[in-house]
């Protein structure tokens, strides 16, 4: 069977999408089915592409970083043009979403979530589940995230795909497992954010771009 | 007070939005507010990147000088922000998200607590509270509206502000702007 996996990041190739859509490639794969066929919606034609790649195949994983508390704008712009097709060019296709924040809860993508699963029965699609997961920013970066209990994780859901033909809950409920912060954390992020340790990944990229002696500028703040 | 409306109609013509928003005008108008409304689909808006140097190259700067160049001033010196959009699919279209995507050059990029979670520390002293009017379409139910006005009050969270009005275009809009006032 033809499975597709569309790259809703921004990013483009070079993003934590990829990083995830790497690991459910290895899941699926590792399950005996064929190798997926990956469209970076945001690259070139992009949007085009993953509309044509959609209509054409019958089960799809749409993966994307949260931007704004909903899907990136060109995540929207693949959706709407879904929505001017002819509704049964598309109905009875399966589809699951990953959807991953750099903030490491998951309550924040759970508005998201639930969104989704109304916007897959609106377009007649059958919904295979959303995966969700916090922390996704050094998914790319970090060459150890390839061994990481997340990435086994999303293997597992590539591989219940094949398997059993949807996303195993038990797996997409222990990656989405860290919903918000406990009284403990919450009160060292209070501590620490003073500090800088909590921005040390922003200062090391001000600095960088030599940008550290500018981090608090207003470009556009109003007269006074 | 003041008050921007960032028009996210995309269709020609005097659409229940367009009738809506005229009425709404109006009636913060008669009682003295400062409106202003900047019509998105008129403005040349860029999708972001996600390549962050509004956040580590050129502070509060994005890389692309396009339409948001008049929005961002706008939005600072408001006190209310009311978006005004039709529903595709039961939520804001691509016109609206991309210009909501591009708000984080508003945003520092040091992390902080809001109500608990894990958010970016404001650039500006303030910013306007939200407002949202949608446009259903015959098939949206109470319950999407209910999860779309859900997206805005998180947008509002990451912007460390209040989500203080939600009509539909189905509401009287004197009220609507009577709510605004009170905003």
């Amino acid at each position: 069977m033809k499975r597709l996996l569309l790259n809703g990041s921004p990013r483009g190739k070079n993003s934590n999408s990829r990083a995830v859509i790497g690991w459910l490639v290895e899941g699926i794969v590792s399950a005996g089915a064929e190798e997926p066929v990956i469209v970076d919606m945001a690259v070139n034609d992009g949007i085009a592409d993953a509309v044509e790649a959609f209509r054409a195949t019958d089960e799809i994983i749409l993966v994307f970083p949260l931007y704004t508390d909903s899907m990136p704008g060109i995540v929207a712009a693949f959706t709407n043009t879904l929505a001017e097709l002819d509704p049964g060019q598309i109905r009875c296709k399966r589809i699951g979403y990953v959807v991953h924040s750099g903030f490491p809860e998951t309550l924040q993508t759970e508005p998201l979530a639930a969104y989704l699963e109304r916007m897959s029965a609106r377009l007649g699609l059958v919904h295979l589940g959303t995966a969700r997961t916090g922390g996704s920013e050094p998914f790319r970066l970090n060459p150890m995230s390839g061994r990481s209990r997340t990435s086994n994780l999303f293997r597992s859901v590539g591989r219940s795909l094949v398997q059993r033909g949807i996303f195993d809950p038990d797996t997409l409920a222990e990656l989405a497992k860290f919903r918000r912060l406990g009284p403990g954390l919450q009160f060292l992020v209070k501590i620490l954010a003073p500090t800088g340790l909590l921005n040390m990944y922003w200062n090391v990229l001000l600095k960088k771009h030599g940008a550290y002696d500018r981090r608090f500028d207003r470009p556009y703040a109003p007269a006074t | 007070m003041k008050i921007l409306i960032l028009n996210g109609d995309t269709r020609p013509g005097n659409t229940a939005l367009a009738a809506y928003l005229a009425k709404f005008e109006a009636g913060l108008k008669a009682e003295a507010a400062e409106v202003s409304r900047m019509d998105l689909a008129a403005l040349d808006i860029r999708f972001c990147t996600g390549c962050w140097s509004c956040w580590w190259a050129t502070p509060g700067r994005c890389v692309f000088r396009d339409g948001m160049e008049n929005i961002y001033p706008a939005v600072l010196e408001s006190d209310l922000l009311v978006w005004a959009s039709p529903l595709v699919l039961g939520t804001v279209p691509t016109l609206v998200k991309k210009t909501q995507d591009r708000f984080i050059p508003l945003l520092h990029p040091y992390f902080e607590l809001v109500q608990g979670e894990v958010h970016h520390r404001l650039r500006y002293d303030r910013y306007p509270s939200l407002g949202l009017i949608v446009e259903a379409r015959s098939e949206d139910s109470g319950e999407d509206l209910s999860v779309v006005r859900r997206l805005f009050e998180r947008f509002g969270v990451n912007m460390h502000v209040p989500l203080k009005l939600f009509a539909s275009t189905d509401s009287m809009p004197e009220e609507a702007a009577r709510e605004a006032l009170t905003a």
